[in-house]
């Protein structure tokens, strides 16, 4: 089971009945749960550093659970979000999906269904939660290497190898092959493949913003 | 240069009619098609703006033709129509990619002007 302990599933429903009986189910099966009674009640107390998922009911008063899903999203909160409902219709389904949604589930539902669907979003949720430290920890230790150490590095990304990179540096194959040795240790990364496996979207996501 | 093909897949004649008739009398090129693979084919060779596809993504169909919509999906812009009410389709659909989900029985304006939209917004490809 790859779900960590601290995981918690957020479950935002008006219904008293509603929230108290997923609650259970989830407990039933060692899953930890928390309840809220509206969507402001949610926004209210975010926390967007807990890890989890969010079971999230469409029709509430005041606020409905597809706007929370969208003020959630402009706020960059990445948890995902099990949108149920006992109204739904293809509409209400497509925009619930393309908001982001990780499901869109019909009461009634088979409890093994949501459960099911939970779990995959909790999975997705550590997956997501583990790049973004790895891509944290590189960040930080890629301000530790040495002028010399990122020249080396730039060409590594670009493929290269020490060989050729002793060349285009002007140095022997030892001393490229010793810095491609000391940045990997420091980067905390065994393989050149890995390294290139962990920048390549990093860089990507740079260009972008 | 614009991309007047649309594919269209249907197992219903009525469908496929339809859809050949409204497409043709927007000015855009109709190609009725059999199956999700004859469509990756298709791609290979014809400039193309979108795929208007009835039925046959059930989530619970053999592997192989779910992996041939989750790649149609990622190369042209797929519109599902669906029989009404069945959530469950229109969230697999989306899930895999798709544009969007349209509603049994056809509504011929609204198709038609989704079509358009989705042939302006593709206009070079």
């Amino acid at each position: 089971m790859s779900n960590t302990p601290e995981q918690t599933v957020f479950i935002i429903d008006d219904d008293e009945a509603v929230r108290d009986s997923i609650k259970e189910l989830l407990e039933s099966v060692g899953l930890q749960a928390e309840c809220y009674d509206s969507a402001l009640a949610f926004l209210n107390n975010l926390e967007p550093e807990r890890p989890g998922c969010i079971v999230l009911d469409v029709r509430m008063a005041e606020m409905s659970g597809l706007v929370l899903q969208s003020k959630l999203n402009d706020l960059g909160f990445t948890t995902p979000v099990i949108v149920i409902t006992g109204h739904g219709d293809v509409p209400m389904a497509v925009q619930a999906m393309k908001n982001g949604a990780v499901d869109f589930i019909q009461k009634p539902y088979r409890e093994q269904f949501l459960l099911d669907s939970i779990n995959s979003a909790l999975e997705q949720d550590a997956a997501t939660r583990h790049l973004s430290t790895v891509e944290y920890s590189l960040d930080q230790h890629l301000a530790e290497l040495t002028k010399r150490e990122k020249e080396v590095l730039t060409h590594m990304q670009a493929g290269r190898t020490a060989k050729e990179i002793a060349r285009a540096l002007s140095i022997s194959p030892r001393t490229a092959e010793a810095h491609r040795r000391n940045l990997l240790h420091k980067l905390g990364i065994s393989s050149a493949k890995e390294l290139i496996l962990h920048l390549t979207p990093q860089k990507e996501r740079n260009q972008d913003s | 240069m614009a991309c007047h093909t649309v594919f269209i897949i249907s197992n219903e004649a009525a469908i496929r009619d339809v859809l050949v008739e409204l497409v043709v009398a927007a000015g855009l090129h109709a190609v009725t098609l059999s199956s999700l693979k004859a469509c990756l084919e298709a791609l290979r060779s014809e400039s193309h703006c979108c795929l208007v596809l009835d039925g046959g993504i059930d989530d619970k169909l053999e592997p192989d033709r779910q992996v041939n919509f989750a790649s149609v999906c990622s190369k042209i812009p797929v519109l599902v129509l669906t029989e009404r009410g069945d959530i469950p389709t229109a969230v697999h659909a989306i899930r895999q990619g798709a544009l969007d989900v349209i509603q049994k029985p056809l509504q011929h304006e609204s198709i038609l002007e989704r079509i358009k939209s989705v042939v302006a917004a593709n206009i070079i490809c």
